[in-house]
C-alpha cells in the first residue's frame, strides 16, 4: 500500500470526525411543531394526575392572510396518568407533529395536587427536559388548573397572557414573578417559600394571594391574601411599585402614597442563644391622590409629615400582620429571614437550620419604617 | 519516498515538454532582408500582408528627382494626418540641392532623415518581419528605391474614448477620473496624479501572437524588491497567444486558482492605484484594458472604498464597519434562517416564532428548497438585469423583484419571511465595493446553506471554520490574505476595520515591509 504523509491522514480523519460529531441530525420544520407554551397539572377524579398542554396555533396569531376570523389562537390537549412523562406521550396521539417545549412559559399546578404532592416532584420533568427553559414561571391555581388555560377571547393565548401579567411586577399586591430555576434551590434546601396564586374570575385572570409552601414537606399548606402579600413585599423590598393608604381617620378622606422605591434591610442579631431581627424599611415616593377635605396645603412640611406618618403606620400594620401570620398561623419563614441569618452568622445557622421554621416562629422581629414623600404633584393648595 | 520519486518523474516530463515547446518556436520564420529594389521589396511585402483589404500601398516620386517612394500603412490604424501633411508633402516638395545625380545611397538616407521627413519617432528597419509587424501595429513604412533601410514612422493612433468617471466604482466624493483603454493615456494619468520621480513604469510584452504591452508601476523607493521580483517572474512566465483583458493576467498570475476569493484587486481608478503604490504595492496596466491590477492584495482591501479616506474618519469608520456587517449578512443570513427554522426553534424569540410559523403554514417545501428557489431566482434576475441594456435591465429588476416575489408568496410557494431574507441578502451583497468579492460571497452563500440544512447551526459554525482555515492559508504574492488579522500586526489595525484619523497613520502598512516606511512626519 502506498504510504501517505501522516499529516494528511490525520487531517482527513479529523475532518471526517467533524461531520460525524453529533449535530442536530433531526431537522424539524417549525410549521409542524406543536409549540407548547403552558402546562396545567391537576389531580384527576380518580386520584391520578391530569396534565393539560397548551399549544399555540400560529396561524390564528400571525398576520397571515389565511387567518380565519373566529379561530382560537390556542388548543389544549390533556391526558391522565401516573406522572407527566407518560401523559406527554399520550397527548402526542391527539395532534399531529412533535411537541416543542422550548417556548414553555408557564406551569400551573392545581391547589388540590399541590397540597398532596411535593412541588419538586411535580415539576421534576420540567427541570430534566433540556428544551424547557429555567425561566418558565410557576403558579398555583386556586381552582382547577386546566381552567386557567381557557380564554373567551379568540386571539389570546392564556398562558402567555398570564406570564405577561405576572412579569410586570407592577404592584405590591402580587408576588414578584418566580421562575422554575428559583424554586429549585429552595425546594432542595427545604426552605419555605411562596408561590403566586391565580384564580379565574368571570373568565379573566386574577393574581389573588399566594400559596405557602412549607419547606419540610415541600407541599402547600395555606394561603396568604393580597394584604399579607403587601406585607411580604414591604419586608423583602422586591416589588418597587404600588400604593399604600396614607390616612388613618375616615374623616380625612382618601389619601394615597405611591411607592417609587422600597429598600429593606433585614439585620440579624445574635446574643448567646438569642436570635432577633431588625428590619429597616425605607421608601421614597409621591402623593398620588389627596382628596384633602380640610384644604391643608400639600407643600407645607407639616402636612407632608402628617401624610408620611399615616403611611408609615399603615405599612407597619401590614408587615406586623404578615409577620403574625407567618410566625403564629403557619409557622414558616417566607420573608427571607433565614437567608440573612445564614449569610451573616453561618455558624449559628448551622445549629438552627434543621428546624428553622419552628425556631422562626419564636424569634422577635422589630420593624422600623421610614417613608419620604418627594413629590406632591401640581396642586399645592386650594385658593380660598 | 515514492511520492517524491513520482514528483521527480513528473518534473522531468514537464521539463522535456517545455524543451520541445521551445524548440518548435512556431512563430519564427527565416529572416528576409530588404533588397533595396523597390519593386521587389513591395512584392515581398505584398506577398506577406497584401491580402489584407486594409493594407494600403501608395507609390509616388520624390520631388523632382524621380526617386520612387512607397508608403505602406494600415488604413484607419495609421495616422492619416501624418501621411497627408508630413510624409507626402515633405517628399513631394523635396528638392535636393546636390548636383550629383543620382544621390549616393548614404547621402540620400541622411538627406531624408535630416532634411526631408518632419516627423518625430523615426525608426530604421530592414527585415521583412520588422516591417510587417510594425505596419500591423499602426506604423507607416516608407520604402525608398535604392535604400535597403525602411523608415518606420509613428505608432498606432488608436481611437480612444474620453476620460470618464468609472462606472463600476462611482464615488460621491473623490476624483471623477477613470482609466481608459489606451495604455499611454493611463500611464500619463498616473504620472499626472503622482508627480513623483520615483514612480517607475516598466514595460513588458505579453501575448506571443498579439504582443500587447503590459506595464508594471511601482514606487522605486517604497516597494519591497522581493515582491517586485516575484511579480516580474510571474509575468515572464505568461506564455499565451493573446491576452484580451487584464483579467487574463489576473488569472494567470494569481496564487490559488481553487479559492473563491479574488487574489488580485482590479480597479478603474487612478487614485486607488496611486494610494496602493504609496503603500508599497505594485500595479499592472495592460494596453487595451481600463482595469489596472493591484498586487499583493489583502482581504480587507476588497471591502474598502477610496471614499473611506476621502470622508472624515468617523463617517469612514462607521461605513466600513457597516460594510463588514453587510458582508456577514450576505454570506450567512439565508443559512442562519435555514438553521434556526429547521433545527433550533428554541433560539427564536417566542413572538417571532409564532409569526414565522404562521407565514410558513402551507408552504410545501422544506426551508432549504424554499431558500434555494428564491436565491437561484434572484441570481438569475441579477444576471438577466446585468446583460440587458440599461433601461430594460431596470424593468427586469422591478418585474423580478416585486412581481415574482409577491406572486410567489401569494401562490404559497415561499413564505414572506424568506422573501425578506433573500432581499436583505441581495441588498447587502450590493454594498460591497468590489463586484468580484460579491460573486465570491454568493458562491460561498450556497455552500453555507447546504451546511446549514444538514447540520443546523453547528453546520454554519463548521462552514465558518472551514472558511477561516482556508483564508488563513491563502496568500497573495507571499503576503497573508487576511493580514493584519493573521498574521497579527497591531499597527496595521489602524487601517483595518476602523480607520483612524489621517494624522495618526504615520507609517505605511508593515506587512509589505516597505523600504521607506514613513508616511507622515
Amino acid at each position: 500500500m502506498k504510504k501517505c504523509k501522516p499529516i494528511l491522514i490525520n487531517s482527513f480523519v479529523s475532518m471526517l470526525l467533524l461531520f460525524l460529531l453529533s449535530g442536530c441530525w433531526s431537522s424539524k420544520s417549525i410549521e409542524d411543531l406543536n409549540i407548547a407554551v403552558g402546562t396545567a397539572v391537576d389531580k384527576s377524579k380518580d386520584g391520578k394526575i391530569r396534565s393539560t398542554l397548551q399549544y399555540v396555533i400560529p396561524k390564528a396569531i400571525g398576520n397571515s392572510n389565511s387567518k380565519s376570523p373566529q379561530q382560537k389562537a390556542y388548543t389544549n390537549v390533556s391526558a391522565t396518568g401516573n406522572s407527566l412523562e407518560p401523559i406527554g406521550w399520550e397527548t402526542t396521539l391527539q395532534r399531529e407533529g412533535p411537541i416543542s417545549g422550548a417556548h414553555e412559559k408557564a406551569v400551573i399546578i392545581g391547589q388540590n395536587l399541590a397540597r398532596e404532592e411535593p412541588i419538586r416532584e411535580i415539576t421534576d420533568l420540567f427541570f430534566r427536559d433540556i428544551d424547557i427553559r429555567g425561566s418558565t414561571l410557576i403558579f398555583i391555581s386556586k381552582g382547577e388548573a386546566a381552567r386557567t388555560l381557557e380564554s373567551k377571547e379568540a386571539d389570546v393565548v392564556p398562558a402567555i397572557r398570564l406570564v405577561e401579567i405576572a412579569q410586570q411586577d407592577l404592584t405590591t399586591r402580587a408576588l414578584k414573578h418566580l421562575s422554575l430555576m428559583k424554586i429549585w434551590g429552595k425546594s432542595n434546601s427545604q426552605t419555605s417559600f411562596l408561590l403566586q396564586l391565580i384564580d379565574i374570575k368571570k373568565g379573566e385572570f386574577e393574581l389573588d394571594g399566594a400559596a405557602v409552601i412549607k419547606g419540610r414537606t415541600n407541599k402547600m399548606i395555606g394561603i396568604l391574601n393580597k394584604e399579607e402579600i403587601e406585607g411580604i413585599n414591604w419586608i423583602t423590598g422586591e416589588v418597587n411599585s404600588g400604593a399604600v393608604k396614607a390616612f388613618q381617620k375616615e374623616s380625612e378622606k382618601p389619601t394615597y402614597y405611591q411607592i417609587q422605591s422600597i429598600k429593606s434591610k433585614i439585620k440579624p442579631h445574635v446574643t448567646g442563644d438569642r436570635i432577633s431581627f431588625d428590619v429597616k424599611i425605607e421608601s421614597e415616593g409621591r402623593i398620588a391622590e389627596y382628596w384633602n377635605p380640610h384644604f391643608k396645603p400639600a407643600f407645607k412640611n407639616k402636612t407632608i409629615k402628617h401624610i408620611e406618618n399615616a403611611a408609615e403606620k399603615e405599612v407597619m400594620r401590614l408587615v406586623e400582620n404578615t409577620t403574625k401570620k407567618m410566625q403564629k398561623e403557619f409557622g414558616v419563614d417566607v420573608g427571607g429571614f433565614g437567608t440573612k441569618l445564614r449569610i451573616k452568622h453561618p455558624n449559628v445557622w448551622k445549629n438552627v437550620k434543621d428546624n428553622w421554621d419552628e425556631k422562626f416562629s419564636e424569634i422577635p422581629i422589630t420593624y422600623d419604617v421610614s417613608i419620604t414623600i418627594q413629590d406632591y404633584g401640581m396642586i399645592g393648595s386650594k385658593k380660598k | 519516498m515514492k511520492w517524491r520519486k513520482l514528483n521527480k518523474n513528473r518534473m522531468k516530463i514537464e521539463e522535456s515538454a517545455k524543451k520541445a515547446k521551445q524548440d518548435k518556436q512556431p512563430f519564427q520564420e527565416s529572416i528576409k532582408e530588404m533588397t533595396g529594389n523597390l519593386t521587389a521589396d513591395l512584392n515581398l511585402i505584398r506577398k506577406e500582408i497584401g491580402h489584407n483589404s486594409d493594407v494600403e500601398f501608395r507609390e509616388f516620386q520624390m520631388g523632382t528627382t524621380g526617386i520612387r517612394i512607397a508608403v505602406v500603412f494600415i488604413d484607419g490604424l495609421a495616422d492619416a494626418d501624418v501621411i497627408n501633411k508630413h510624409i507626402l508633402v515633405d517628399f513631394m516638395s523635396a528638392s535636393p540641392k546636390e548636383t550629383g545625380h543620382p544621390l549616393k545611397n548614404s547621402s540620400l538616407k541622411e538627406y531624408i532623415k535630416n532634411q526631408t521627413l518632419s516627423v518625430c519617432g523615426l525608426n530604421e528597419v530592414h527585415t521583412l518581419n520588422d516591417i510587417t509587424s510594425g505596419v500591423m501595429f499602426g506604423s507607416i513604412a516608407i520604402l525608398v528605391d535604392g535604400l535597403e533601410d525602411v523608415f518606420m514612422v509613428g505608432g498606432a493612433k488608436a481611437k480612444t474614448r474620453n476620460i470618464d468617471e468609472p462606472p463600476t466604482e462611482a464615488l460621491v466624493r473623490g476624483p471623477r477620473v477613470g482609466f481608459i483603454e489606451n495604455l499611454k493615456d493611463n500611464t500619463a494619468l498616473l504620472r499626472r496624479h503622482g508627480k513623483d520621480q520615483n514612480l517607475s513604469i516598466i514595460s513588458f510584452q505579453v501575448g506571443e501572437r498579439s504582443k500587447k504591452e503590459l506595464v508594471i508601476t511601482y514606487m522605486k523607493d517604497i516597494v519591497n524588491p522581493h515582491i517586485l521580483e516575484e511579480v516580474k517572474q510571474r509575468i515572464d512566465k505568461i506564455k499565451i497567444d493573446d491576452v484580451h483583458d487584464s483579467s487574463y493576467i489576473e488569472q494567470l498570475i494569481e496564487d490559488n486558482f481553487l479559492s473563491p476569493f479574488p487574489q488580485v484587486q482590479s480597479t478603474e481608478r487612478p487614485d486607488r492605484v496611486m494610494s496602493a503604490l504609496m503603500e508599497g504595492r505594485i500595479a499592472l496596466l495592460l494596453d487595451g484594458s481600463p482595469f489596472a491590477l493591484i498586487v499583493p492584495v489583502t482581504f480587507h482591501m476588497l471591502l474598502q472604498s477610496p471614499e473611506d479616506y476621502y470622508e472624515r474618519w468617523m463617517a469612514a469608520t462607521l461605513i466600513r464597519i457597516l460594510r463588514y456587517f453587510a458582508a456577514f449578512i450576505a454570506l450567512f443570513v439565508p443559512s442562519l434562517y435555514i438553521a434556526f427554522i429547521s433545527f433550533h426553534p428554541g433560539l427564536i424569540p417566542t413572538k417571532l416564532i409564532f409569526s414565522i410559523a404562521a407565514t410558513r403554514e402551507g408552504v410545501p417545501f422544506p426551508p432549504l428548497i424554499e431558500a434555494l428557489i428564491m436565491e437561484v431566482s434572484i441570481e438569475v434576475l441579477r444576471e438577466a438585469g446585468l446583460r440587458l441594456p440599461k433601461p430594460i435591465g431596470q424593468s427586469i429588476g422591478i418585474v423580478g423583484g416585486l412581481i415574482i416575489g409577491e406572486a410567489a408568496v401569494q401562490a404559497g410557494i415561499v413564505s414572506p419571511i424568506m422573501v425578506i431574507v433573500v432581499a436583505v441578502t441581495a441588498i447587502s451583497s450590493f454594498t460591497l465595493p468590489h463586484y468580484n468579492v460579491g460573486i465570491a460571497l454568493r458562491i460561498l452563500r450556497f455552500a453555507s446553506m447546504l451546511f446549514a440544512s444538514v447540520f443546523g447551526l453547528y453546520g454554519v459554525v463548521l462552514f465558518f471554520l472551514f472558511l477561516c482555515s482556508h483564508l488563513v492559508r491563502l496568500k497573495s504574492f507571499g503576503i497573508p490574505y487576511v493580514s493584519p488579522a493573521v498574521s497579527y500586526r497591531l499597527d496595521d489595525w489602524k487601517d483595518f476595520i476602523i480607520r483612524v484619523p489621517l494624522f495618526l497613520m504615520k507609517r505605511r502598512p508593515k506587512l509589505l515591509h516597505p523600504k521607506d516606511s514613513v508616511r507622515k512626519r
